[in-house]
C-alpha cells in the first residue's frame, strides 16, 4: 500500500502531489515519508566528488588504461634524448679543450669544481632514467601480460560462449524431443489406460456371461443330444410317413377301382335284374312292375321277424311305406314320378339301405331282400 | 528539476566539472542517505556514493533525458552499486532498518509546478511536529528520519513494540487533527 501510494505520488512526476489523496491517513503518511526524506539528507553531510571522470564515448579500451604511464614513457624516452644530446656536446667540449697530451692518453689533469658537479648531477639523471626506463620496462612488460592474459580470457570466454550457446541449442532440442517424447508417451499411457478400463469391464462381463452360460453349456449339450435324435426320429418318420402315403395312395388307387369296379358290377346287376323282371319297360313302369312281380311289400312283412338290428327294422318299416307308394303311382304321370324320386331322397332310404347291407351281418334271405330293393329303387 | 538536471548531465558529458559538482551536490545526500538506511556504515555508504557517481560519470553518455530524469537513473544505478555490495552490509543494522523507507530516499519529489504546494505542507507537518510532545516528535522522527522499525524502535526506548506503535497512532492522530486544521487535510 505504502509503495503503491508512493508510486502513485512521486515516480511520475508530471502527477507528483496532483491526485489527490485517498484519504486522510495515506496523505499523512506520504507527509511525513517525504519529510523524513528530507531530514535525512538534509543531515547527511556528504563526502566531496573525486575524480568527476566523464567518459564521452561508450566503451573503453582496455589501453586507455595505460594512458597516463605511456604519456609518462614518453617524457622519459625524451629526457633520455636529451641527456644522451647534452652527454655527446660536453664530451666534444671537453675534447676540444683538452691539451694534446691528454688527448693522446697521458694523465689528465683533476677536472675543474664546476664539471665534477655537472658528472655527478649528470649521473643522478642517467640513474633517474635508467630506473625510469626499467620501470617502463617492467610496466610495458605488464602490460603485454595483461593484454594477452585478456586476450586469452576474452578467448576462452568467447569459446566458452560458444560451447555454452551450442550446449544451449542441444539441450533445448533435447528438452523439445523429451517433451515430444513426454506427450506420446502420456498419450498412450491414456490410451492403454482407456484400453486397459474397456478390456477390463469385457473381461469382467465375459467372467459373469461365462458364469451364466456355464451349466446352460450342459443343457444345451443335452438339448443338442436330443434334437439329433428328434431329428433322427423325424427322418425315419418321413421315410416311414413316406411309404405309408405310397402305400395310402395306392390303396387309394385300389379302393377307387374296386368301387368302379363295384359300381359297374353294381349297375350291370341292376340292369340284369331289371331286364328279367321287368322285360321291354324302363323307368317308374319298370320300378312298379319288378316289385310287383318280386313282392316286396309282403316278403317285407315276412322277412321282419329275421331283421338283425334296429337300423334294420327301421330300414323294413321305411322300405315298406317306399313299395306301398310305388305300387299306388300312376305310371303315366310325370308328376308322380318326380314326386316319388323326392320321397326317396328326402327319406333317405337308400343311404340307409346301403349302410345296413354294408355291416354285412343280415341273414341270406334278408340280404337278398335288401339287394333287390335297392335294385328296383335305383332303377336301370 | 529534471530539466536543470538534463541540462547539467549535458554540461557534464561535454566536460564541465562544474556541472558534475552541481550534480553531485543536487543529489549525494539522498544516494547516501539511501545506503545509509540501506544498512551500509558511513564509511561504505560514502565508498558507495562515490562509486555511484563515478559510474554514472563514467556512463553519461548512456543517459537519455527522454526516458527519464537524471535522478530515476541515478537511483538505478545506486541500487545495482548497493546490491553488489549488499552481503557487506550491517545485518543486524539493516534490520532494524525499514527497507520501504530506505528507497523512498530515491524517490523524486514533485515538479516545479506542484512544488509550491508540496512546500506548504511539508511546512504545515513540520509545524504540527514541534507542537507534539517531545517524547511522539521522537518516536515520528526516529521512524520517518532514522528510518527505524517499529520493533527497532521499541529495542532502543525499552519498551513494547505494541507500545511503541499506539504511541505512533497517538502521534499520527495529532498530526492529523493539526493539518486538518490548517487546512491540508481533510
Amino acid at each position: 500500500m505504502r509503495g503503491g501510494a508512493r508510486a502513485g505520488i512521486y515516480t511520475v512526476e508530471g502527477e507528483a502531489m496532483s491526485d489527490r489523496p485517498d484519504n486522510a491517513d495515506e496523505h499523512l503518511e506520504r507527509l511525513l515519508r517525504r519529510w523524513g526524506a528530507e531530514e535525512a539528507a538534509g543531515g547527511i553531510d556528504a563526502p566531496p566528488l573525486r575524480r568527476p571522470s566523464v567518459r564521452r564515448g561508450g566503451a573503453v579500451p582496455l589501453m586507455m588504461r595505460w594512458a597516463p604511464l605511456a604519456a609518462a614513457a614518453v617524457v622519459l624516452l625524451a629526457a633520455g634524448a636529451l641527456f644522451v644530446a647534452s652527454r655527446g656536446r660536453v664530451a666534444r667540449r671537453q675534447a676540444a679543450s683538452a691539451p694534446p697530451q691528454a688527448r693522446d692518453g697521458a694523465a689528465s689533469p683533476a677536472p675543474p669544481p664546476v664539471a665534477a658537479t655537472q658528472d655527478a648531477g649528470l649521473a643522478r639523471l642517467r640513474d633517474d632514467l635508467a630506473a625510469m626506463r626499467s620501470e617502463l620496462f617492467a610496466a610495458q612488460g605488464r602490460l603485454g601480460e595483461e593484454t594477452r592474459r585478456h586476450e586469452g580470457a576474452v578467448k576462452q570466454l568467447r569459446d566458452e560462449l560458444a560451447a555454452a550457446k551450442a550446449g544451449a541449442a542441444a539441450a533445448a532440442g533435447e528438452v523439445e524431443r523429451l517433451k515430444a517424447h513426454l506427450a506420446r508417451s502420456d498419450a498412450a499411457v491414456r490410451d492403454a489406460v482407456r484400453r486397459g478400463d474397456s478390456a477390463e469391464k469385457d473381461k469382467q462381463a465375459l467372467a459373469a456371461a461365462a458364469a451364466k452360460v456355464e451349466p446352460l453349456a450342459s443343457e444345451l449339450a443335452a438339448l443338442k443330444v436330443r434334437l439329433r435324435a428328434a431329428a433322427e426320429e423325424l427322418a425315419r418318420e418321413r421315410k416311414r410317413m413316406s411309404a405309408t402315403g405310397a402305400a395310402y395312395a395306392q390303396a387309394q388307387q385300389e379302393l377307387t377301382a374296386a368301387k368302379l369296379h363295384g359300381a359297374e358290377a353294381a349297375a350291370a346287376m341292376r340292369r340284369a335284374y331289371m331286364r328279367a323282371a321287368a322285360p321291354g319297360l324302363s323307368g317308374l313302369a319298370a320300378r312298379q312292375a319288378a316289385a310287383r312281380r318280386a313282392r316286396m311289400a309282403e316278403r317285407c312283412v315276412e322277412l321282419r321277424p329275421l331283421l338283425a338290428g334296429p337300423e334294420a327294422a327301421e330300414l323294413a318299416d321305411r322300405l315298406e311305406v317306399v313299395f306301398a307308394r310305388l305300387a299306388m303311382l300312376d305310371a303315366s304321370d310325370a308328376a308322380a314320378g318326380e314326386s316319388f324320386h323326392r320321397l326317396l331322397e328326402r327319406s333317405g332310404v337308400m343311404g340307409q339301405l346301403e349302410a345296413v347291407l354294408a355291416a354285412a351281418h343280415q341273414p341270406p334271405a334278408v340280404r337278398d331282400w335288401l339287394l333287390e330293393a335297392r335294385c328296383i329303387l335305383a332303377g336301370a | 528539476m529534471s530539466e536543470r538536471d538534463a541540462q547539467l548531465a549535458s554540461e557534464a558529458l561535454a566536460g564541465s566539472g562544474e556541472a558534475c559538482e552541481a550534480l553531485y551536490a543536487a543529489h549525494a545526500a539522498r544516494v547516501a542517505g539511501y545506503f545509509l538506511r540501506s544498512g551500509f556504515s558511513r564509511a561504505d555508504a560514502d565508498d558507495l556514493l562515490q562509486d555511484t557517481f563515478a559510474r554514472a560519470f563514467g556512463s553519461l553518455h548512456a543517459f537519455d533525458a527522454s526516458r527519464g530524469t537524471f535522478f530515476a537513473w541515478l537511483a538505478a544505478i545506486a541500487r545495482n552499486v548497493a546490491r553488489r555490495r549488499w552481503q557487506r552490509r550491517d545485518r543486524q543494522v539493516a534490520a532494524g532498518l525499514d527497507a520501504e523507507l530506505a528507497d523512498e530516499m530515491l524517490v523524486e519529489g514533485g515538479n516545479p509546478s506542484a512544488g509550491a504546494a508540496q512546500a506548504e505542507e511539508l511546512a504545515a507537518l513540520r509545524a504540527c511536529l514541534a507542537a507534539l510532545p517531545d517524547e511522539l516528535a521522537r518516536l515520528v522522527r526516529l521512524r520517518y528520519v532514522e528510518a527505524l522499525t517499529t520493533r527497532a524502535i521499541a529495542a532502543a526506548e525499552g519498551t513494547p513494540e505494541a507500545t511503541v506503535r499506539l504511541r505512533l497512532g497517538e502521534a499520527r492522530d495529532r498530526l492529523r487533527r493539526c493539518l486538518a486544521g490548517k487546512g491540508v487535510l481533510e
